[in-house]
């Protein structure tokens, strides 16, 4: 899988973007990878403070957005193109989230 | 008067007559101010069907009732006159710190009327107003103009001017403020060029009364802990501008390319916002009172293209960028600060010779009509070159003056230009992004994307995300965000602050400012009212439903590559709708019954 790295993201990982082996995994569970690997500075930009991901950035897949998929359970394949954007480029802020978009809840 | 200065200068450059008239208390409650009481002034004083570069046409200088006071990133001010592009209104919309010191200055508008005879400038100190002789600044760039006349007046007087393209009646030229703040679209700079006034100097020493201080203040820091707190506006914007779009939109493939032939240009990010901030970007800049500071501060070390300035903006590294097939950053900011220095629009300018090149390369356009230049997709140094001559109307640049749909009419093709109603459309791909695609085709001054900003919901997800590819329920979202962004524009606020903020926070900030409460319902309805009156305006100076339209490109040809591949916007589902929504008739004309609702019958 191809990752695609945006904005502040960029110079945390200091990639724009990186291929990685594909496990079966779902955007969840690459996202909980990524945050293992990148650590703290990393997951404050993709994941909200009550522990649920997604909620702050925009995550494309294949160039769709996630939430047009299967939110963040969504089954990921070989060879699929993860984008990420961090809030500032887009994104929902958790406080200011309608409760339709709070897809950690999901 | 809280908020409002009570004040309307109104100066006649065909008399020398100055007077100072008391604002419309009636219609400054209905309309809030900028944008909505200069296009209802415009409305009853100016025939809708004149040449808009005739004396007949007025151009009025608008900031809001929140401009100036310490509302924050609210100091904003519109140009609002008849639209030489167009021929519909125009409201431009800019930053700076203009806006805020025409109101310290003691005036709610400033209005312009008839033509000098010879080169002129304005001269406002508080109450001392004079018309004075502008033939030593006359031909002068924009730069050089602010430096001279600030020279001549005050050194801290904030100067709104015209540069060689205005002063040339180039019809998208803009009016630009502390030098990089511009009045853009729709060539409101090409009117006051056809009047003789090269510039409106100001200076101002009045406070703003405020009605509720205690209320102001909280409703203040209310307003700036919201802004300040959310990702984009608090953060994103400062460090990556308006830029940072370009990756985003990219990426789900409805980035225009080469005059929107495509909707996905592998080269993009070569143009975005993390190579600005990385390679030219000096220091962020805001304007008045703002707590963001989206503008940048730049350098081009290049020494084909070395110079400063400030930006590129988004929708600018677009136009000289993807939508011109090309990829060279230096290039395309240099072709940015000449768009500054010459006072030019550069949405249209790009789209315009984006549009050139295309009927270049299919053989419309040959060299012998270019002055021996050979203009296909993605020929840099040529695309700086033709802004260059555009800017002072020079060998083909005096074709490319006129706009991308007099140019492609001149060639016998009017389906290359990429406008609705003649203005060019901006950086979104409608067939990948349906909401916006019927923006452009429903707004009251052609395809502008600022005043029915639907990416936020569709594409970025902000204040929700909806999906871009549908077409339900975008009718309704696109009226919500074109009323909203009505009344807001009218008050002096910045479009960027609803990153954050909304209709209740305006509302709270509008009563205690002025003292007249204003409740959500009442703001987003006075959003509504101004549209309406905008519509009318545009019903009268000539457009029919017909016009409600896209280029047929964005109907019938697909996208060709990337995410979106495949797509073409469906307006035949979505503007039945929107008319019925709106109120409006079959014909997309307000129905009596809605006039008389909104006050306008």
């Amino acid at each position: 899988m191809d990752i695609k790295y945006f904005a502040t993201l960029r110079d945390i990982t200091k990639k724009k973007e990186e291929t990685l082996p594909f496990h079966g995994e779902t955007l969840e569970e690459l996202l909980q990878s990524l945050c293992t690997k990148y650590g703290k500075e990393f997951q404050k930009w993709v994941s909200c403070e009550d522990g649920g991901y997604g909620s702050l950035s925009v995550f494309l897949i294949n160039g769709l957005d996630y939430r047009s998929l299967n939110g963040l359970k969504t089954q990921l394949k070989e060879g699929d193109l993860i984008s990420i954007f961090p809030p500032i480029a887009g994104g929902c802020p958790c406080e200011n989230a309608r409760s339709d978009c709070h897809v950690s809840e999901e | 008067m809280n908020g409002w200065t009570g004040v309307t200068l109104r100066i006649n450059l065909s008399t020398g007559d100055i007077k100072k008239e008391a604002t419309n208390l009636k219609d400054a409650k209905l309309f809030i101010g900028a944008r909505g009481l200069a296009s209802k002034i415009l409305y009853d004083e100016i025939d809708a069907k004149i040449d808009p570069l005739s004396p007949a046409n007025k151009l009025i200088f608008a900031p809001g009732p929140l401009s100036g006071t310490m509302a924050p990133s609210m100091g904003r001010y519109d140009v609002v006159c008849k639209a030489p592009l167009t021929n519909l209104i125009a409201g431009s919309n800019s930053g700076g710190s203009f806006g805020p010191e025409v109101k310290f200055a003691g005036y709610d508008m400033i209005i312009i009327e008839g033509a000098a005879k010879k080169p002129s400038y304005i001269w406002i100190k508080d109450d001392k107003v004079e018309i004075r002789d502008a033939s030593a600044v006359w031909g002068k760039n924009v730069p050089d103009t602010t430096d001279a006349l600030r020279a001549e007046t005050d050194e801290d007087a904030k100067v709104a001017c015209i540069g060689p393209a205005g002063e040339k009646k180039v019809l998208f030229a803009s009016i630009m403020n502390e030098m990089g703040r511009a009045a853009g679209r729709s060539g409101v700079g090409a009117v006051m060029g056809s009047k003789l006034l090269k510039a409106v100097v100001v200076v101002g020493t009045n406070p703003i009364k405020i009605a509720d201080p205690e209320a102001f203040e909280k409703a203040v820091m209310t307003a700036r802990k919201k802004i300040t707190e959310h990702p984009v506006g608090g953060t994103g914007l400062r460090m990556y501008g308006t830029n940072v779009l370009i990756n985003i939109l990219n990426s789900v493939g409805s980035l225009p390319t080469r005059n929107f032939h495509d909707g996905y240009f592998p080269e993009a990010d070569k143009t975005g916002g993390e190579t600005l901030t990385a390679k030219y970007v000096t220091r962020p800049r805001g304007c008045f009172s703002c707590v963001i500071s989206c503008g940048r501060a730049t350098k081009v070390t290049n020494p084909k293209y070395a110079s400063e300035g400030e930006g590129p903006e988004y929708e600018t590294a677009w136009g000289f960028g993807a939508d011109c097939g090309i990829d060279d950053m230096d290039a395309i900011i240099k072709a940015n600060y000449i768009c500054n220095d010459l006072g030019i629009d550069t949405i249209t300018m790009g789209s315009t010779i984006a549009c050139a090149m295309d009927l270049y390369e299919n053989g419309y356009i040959t060299t012998k009509d270019t002055g021996g230049m050979a203009i296909p997709f993605g020929s840099a140094e040529m695309m700086v070159k033709m802004v260059e001559m555009t800017g002072n109307r020079e060998g083909f640049g005096d074709q490319l003056a006129e706009g991308s749909y007099r140019l492609a009419s001149r060639y016998g093709h009017p389906e290359f230009s990429m406008t609705a109603k003649k203005q060019e459309m901006a950086a979104y791909d409608p067939r990948g992004v349906q909401g916006i695609g019927l923006n452009f085709a429903t707004n009251n001054r052609g395809g502008c994307h600022v005043r029915g900003y639907t990416i936020s919901p569709e594409v970025l997800g902000v204040p929700f995300k909806v999906d871009q590819h549908a077409t339900e329920g975008k009718p309704e979202l696109v009226i919500t965000f074109q009323n909203l962004t009505a009344a807001l524009d009218s008050t002096g606020a910045c479009l960027f602050t609803t990153f954050g903020i909304g209709a209740d926070d305006l509302a709270a900030l509008m009563s205690a400012v002025t003292g007249i409460p204003y409740s959500v319902e009442d703001f987003m309805k006075a959003g509504e009212r101004i549209w309406n009156l905008e519509r009318l305006f545009d019903l009268k100076s000539g457009i029919t439903a017909k016009d409600d339209s896209l280029p047929e490109r964005m109907l019938k040809d697909p996208i060709m590559t990337g995410p979106s591949k495949g797509e073409v916007n469906h307006l035949d589902k979505m503007l039945p709708e929107y008319y019925k929504l709106r109120g409006w008739d079959t014909k997309g004309i307000p129905t009596q019954e809605k006039l008389t609702d909104l006050t306008l019958a």
